[in-house]
This record gives C-alpha cells, sequence and structure tokens, in this order.
C-alpha cells in the first residue's frame, strides 16, 4: 500500500504537478470548478501521499481504506492526483468533458481509485457512516475518509449524519472539510453562516481539529493525532482554504467557481505554475 | 432475534438510505423501513443516486400503502410510491397482494441482489386468502373458460378485485383475476404472455390511476390491440381523511363501483 513519510519537499513538488495537470484538464475541457479543485490540492497531497492506505496496482483491495470525495463537481484535481499516482494512464487526463469519457464532470466511481460517485451535495457521507459502520461489524481496521465543502455543509442530510456517527461510535470515520469559504453565488456566511465550526462539531461528539489546509505540515500532524488518538469518537478536520489556491488571479475570487479559463488566463495561470 | 444486525436511524431517512447504500457497497444485504411515504419520497434522490444508480442489493419496505393510514392525513396516504419507485433504474416492485404472495416477495428480496421496493399493506388488512401458485410476476387468482376480459390486480386491492370478480361473475359476465406482485425485467414478457388472449384487460391499484401500475401494464401491451383500462385513484380525494374502506368508497374502489365501470366501459367498446 502507498504511504510514505512526511516530505516537504516533496508534497509541495507534487501539490504543484497536480494543480498543472488540472489547470490543463480544465483548459481543455472548457469545464467548471477550478476554484474547488485548487482549494483542495494540498489536502489530496497529504492524504494521497502520507495517509490513505491504498495501492494503485490493486485498488479494490478489501484491506484499502475508502476515500470518498463528497464534493463531486472539484473531481478534476482528485483524477489528476489518482493519475500522477499511476491509478490509470496520465493520458486519460485528456478525455475529461469529452463524450463516453471516464471521467465524468462529477467523480466517477469508474474511475480507478475514486470510490463513490457523488454529483449532488451531501450524500457521501451519511454512505460513509454505512461504510465506516461495515468495518466495524467485521473488525476491521481500515479506515474511511469524506473530503466535503463547507457549502455542502447546507445540506440537512448531513446534519442526521452528523448527529448520528457519534452515537454509532464511529472512530473508524474522518471528515474533512475543505473550507474555502465560498459557494456557487457567494461568499459562503453571507448564504448560511456556519461557524462557530469546531464548537458545534465539539458539542455534537466529535473529535475536532481546525488546520490551515494549504500547510502540509500541519495537514499532516492532525491526521496522525486523529490516527493515533484513542478517543472513541468520528474525527472531523476543519481546513480552511483559499478557493482558487495556487494562481494569483484565481484565489478568493467567486468567478473561478464556474468561469473556464480562456487562452489568455491559461497561458498566465500556467507561467505561474511553472515558475512557483 | 438479531439485536446486531438492526439499525434505528431516528427520523432521517436520507441518512438512514445512505447508510444503507454503504453497507450495502460493502457486501451486506439491507433493508430499510418505515411508513411508505417517508423512506420513499423524503430520500428519493438517495434511492436514486446512491443505491439504484450503484445497483445496490437494498430492498426499500414500505408499510401502508395506498391508504391503509386514511385517518393520519394526506402526508401518510402512499398513493404515487408506485409511480415514484417505478422510474428508478434497476429497481424491482414487489408488490404483494395476499400473504402468500408476501412470502414470495420476501425470498425474491433474498435470492435477487438489485434494487427492490417492497410495498406492504398495514396488518389487520383484509388479506384474500385464495390459493395461487409459487412466486411469479403473475400469479392467477381466478381464470375461468373463454372469458375476454381479465383484470390484473396489484398490491393491497387484491380483496376488492376478488368481490369485483365474484360481482360479476353472478351476474354472467365472467371475468378472470390475476394479481401481479412482481414488476422485474420478466414483467413485459409475463404480461404479454397472460393477456396475449384478453379483449379487455382492466389493471386495479390503490394508487394514482396514471403513471402508476396501470401505465406500466399498458407500455407492456402497446403493440398489441388490447384495450387496457386503468382503475385507481384521481387527485380529487386528497384532503380527504378516514379509514381504508372509507376512502376507497369516495374514490370509487369499491366491488360496486369497479363492477360497474368494467360493464358500462366494456358496452361503449361494444
Amino acid at each position: 500500500m502507498n504511504r510514505s513519510n512526511y516530505d516537504l519537499k516533496k508534497l509541495t513538488k507534487f501539490s504543484l504537478e497536480v494543480r498543472k495537470k488540472t489547470m490543463e484538464m480544465i483548459y481543455h475541457a472548457n469545464a467548471s470548478h477550478i476554484g474547488s479543485a485548487f482549494s483542495m490540492v494540498e489536502l489530496l497531497t497529504v492524504l494521497y501521499n502520507c495517509f490513505i492506505n491504498i495501492s494503485s496496482k490493486h485498488p479494490a483491495d478489501p484491506k484499502r481504506d475508502r476515500f470518498l470525495l463528497s464534493k463531486g463537481h472539484a473531481c478534476t484535481s482528485l483524477y489528476s492526483t489518482l493519475a500522477i499516482l499511476d491509478f490509470f494512464d496520465l493520458d486519460i487526463l485528456r478525455s475529461y468533458g469529452s463524450d463516453n469519457s471516464i471521467l465524468m464532470s462529477h467523480v466517477s466511481s469508474e474511475v480507478p481509485g475514486v470510490e463513490f460517485s457523488t454529483g449532488s451535495l451531501g450524500h457521501a457521507l451519511p454512505v460513509s457512516l454505512g461504510i465506516a459502520l461495515a468495518a466495524k461489524k467485521k473488525s476491521c481496521n481500515w479506515k474511511t475518509i469524506v473530503l466535503m465543502s463547507d457549502g455542502e455543509l447546507n445540506e440537512g442530510s448531513n446534519w442526521e449524519a452528523f448527529l448520528m456517527a457519534p452515537q454509532m461510535k464511529l472512530n473508524n470515520l474522518i471528515v474533512i472539510i475543505d473550507n474555502n469559504k465560498m459557494q456557487a453565488l457567494g461568499n459562503t456566511d453571507n448564504i448560511i453562516n456556519l461557524e462557530p465550526l469546531e464548537l458545534k462539531f465539539h458539542n455534537f461528539g466529535w473529535q475536532t481539529s481546525r488546520v490551515n489546509g494549504h500547510n502540509l505540515s500541519e495537514i499532516y500532524n492532525s491526521l496522525l493525532e486523529f490516527e493515533n488518538s484513542s478517543i472513541c469518537k468520528p474525527k472531523i478536520l476543519i481546513a480552511d482554504t483559499i478557493k482558487g489556491k495556487g494562481i494569483s488571479f484565481m484565489e478568493n475570487s467567486l468567478l473561478w467557481h464556474y468561469h473556464s479559463p480562456d487562452a489568455n488566463e491559461y497561458e498566465k495561470a500556467m507561467k505561474e505554475l511553472m515558475n512557483a | 432475534m438479531f439485536p446486531d444486525r438492526f439499525l434505528n436511524c431516528g427520523v432521517a431517512e436520507q441518512n438512514m438510505t445512505g447508510i444503507a447504500a454503504g453497507l450495502a457497497l460493502e457486501g451486506y444485504k439491507v433493508f430499510t423501513y418505515s411508513i411508505a411515504n417517508f423512506n420513499t419520497f423524503r430520500c428519493i434522490e438517495q434511492i436514486r443516486n446512491d443505491v439504484c444508480y450503484n445497483n445496490l442489493d437494498v430492498t426499500i419496505v414500505s408499510v401502508g400503502g395506498g391508504f391503509s393510514y386514511g385517518n393520519l392525513g394526506y402526508s401518510h396516504h402512499a398513493v404515487q410510491d408506485i409511480g415514484l419507485m417505478a422510474l428508478m433504474p434497476n429497481i424491482s416492485l414487489l408488490l404483494p397482494g395476499n400473504s402468500m404472495q408476501v412470502k414470495y416477495c420476501t425470498n425474491y428480496s433474498f435470492e435477487f441482489s438489485n434494487p427492490k421496493y417492497l410495498r406492504l399493506g398495514k396488518t389487520g388488512d383484509q388479506l384474500n386468502s385464495e390459493l395461487l401458485e409459487k412466486c411469479a410476476v403473475v400469479n392467477t387468482v381466478y381464470r375461468g373458460v373463454n372469458n375476454n376480459t381479465a383484470i390484473l390486480s396489484t398490491s393491497n386491492i387484491l380483496s376488492v378485485a376478488s368481490k369485483v370478480k365474484k360481482k360479476l361473475n353472478k351476474i354472467n359476465s365472467d371475468i378472470d383475476l390475476y394479481s401481479v406482485s412482481i414488476i422485474d425485467k420478466n414483467f413485459n414478457e409475463a404480461i404479454n404472455r397472460i393477456c396475449l388472449k384478453y379483449e379487455y384487460v382492466f389493471t386495479i391499484e390503490e394508487h394514482l390511476d396514471t403513471l402508476g401500475f396501470g401505465s406500466l401494464v399498458q407500455k407492456a401491451l402497446e403493440l398489441t390491440s388490447i384495450k387496457v383500462i386503468t382503475l385507481g385513484l384521481d387527485n380529487s380525494t386528497y384532503k380527504k381523511v378516514g379509514g381504508q374502506n372509507y376512502l376507497r368508497n369516495l374514490s370509487g374502489l369499491d366491488p360496486y363501483t369497479i363492477a360497474n365501470k368494467i360493464l358500462s366501459y366494456k358496452k361503449k367498446f361494444n
């Protein structure tokens, strides 16, 4: 199974590579959601390099950790991550957005390494409760990890699951919130204010942590603490991130939720990534 | 009997269905259970996207089909559920008409691993006890000699359909009666095979008469010249409240009204 020790240089380089591949995919497909895909790159980098037990050669191994991307519209950076790690051929990334591509524009379980298809928000967390419960029933020690967006915390179905998971004593479940504070039509706190997040989850019975979602060592240390914890609670990591992180003119800009880069914007963006 | 196999998910149907999908993904055979509208309408997106899209082994068991909980008001009238569930990919609909078909349908749930919708009545239903054959899409309740008309009944209206048959037989307008309890990939073939010899087929359901069981039968027989008339409810009684028999009578789903409808339709087409 792929898991390596923390190496800042290697992980920084990996994050950059994911952003390059993601930018290429989105530009060539004239696709959306680049802001959402970029805000979670460091989270994916640490997860897939240091934390998730899964083999690119045997992605369906029953002993694997299960990772579910609930914010399925941000699939491009997950697809890039999986391709770079050799879950499938890098060339397939060029088919993104094409007719009959396996790379559906919301994350698809047809893709090797993808656990569950999502597209409508608020689905993966309840499903992950069932998956984590199965692990308990079978006395298996693999983990279930779900990556969600802050905007999708508007969905009531999630809160049914947030209430129930501690009751089920699912200490083998880790939820990560990519808290980039923006959603489709505006800033999250102008639409439905979510704070105080940590206090909410703590009072619901979750073990909570909060990090800078672009600081690789903070992410790593938090996840390690969760892994080594003997507290019998489900775990939630709130990662404060920046929508569009990695390209100066995309950061914190609502435009880049839906907008697809034109040729000039693409050239400027790739130049920044090459010089990073 | 098996407390570790039962999970009370509280009043949270979307989460319950998600959990069911998650367990099924990991190889479990899962049943969700609630009063009919709640584990269907309340969580239809979870049924659609999580269970059916992934073709998972989840059986959605509804109690209280039709007007079983009529006194409790429209929120508890399950009169659109067959139509709703029929739209889902990969699903089999299990609509038993009596206790024997409940047994068949339950066994079916264990035998097959695609998503299933099992629609039950309520305890205390008047269950038809006529002998039916082994588990099949269509069970014969009564078949006469050279009848040109058949009733296809589904789910918990079988006892009423049976009384309709008796009424018509008494006045020498004999009809055949079938109970259709399984709608799966074999449905179209079974319906065509059974109905081939009929000039008239009347479908009966305690459900809207449009876009429900009757519409599925019409679709199955669309390439034939058989006259298919769907009998069921319309939306005119949605604000009415009362026991099951009261609401059936109000909606024209009583044996007397149905028998007269059948006679007048046949007269009209002759």
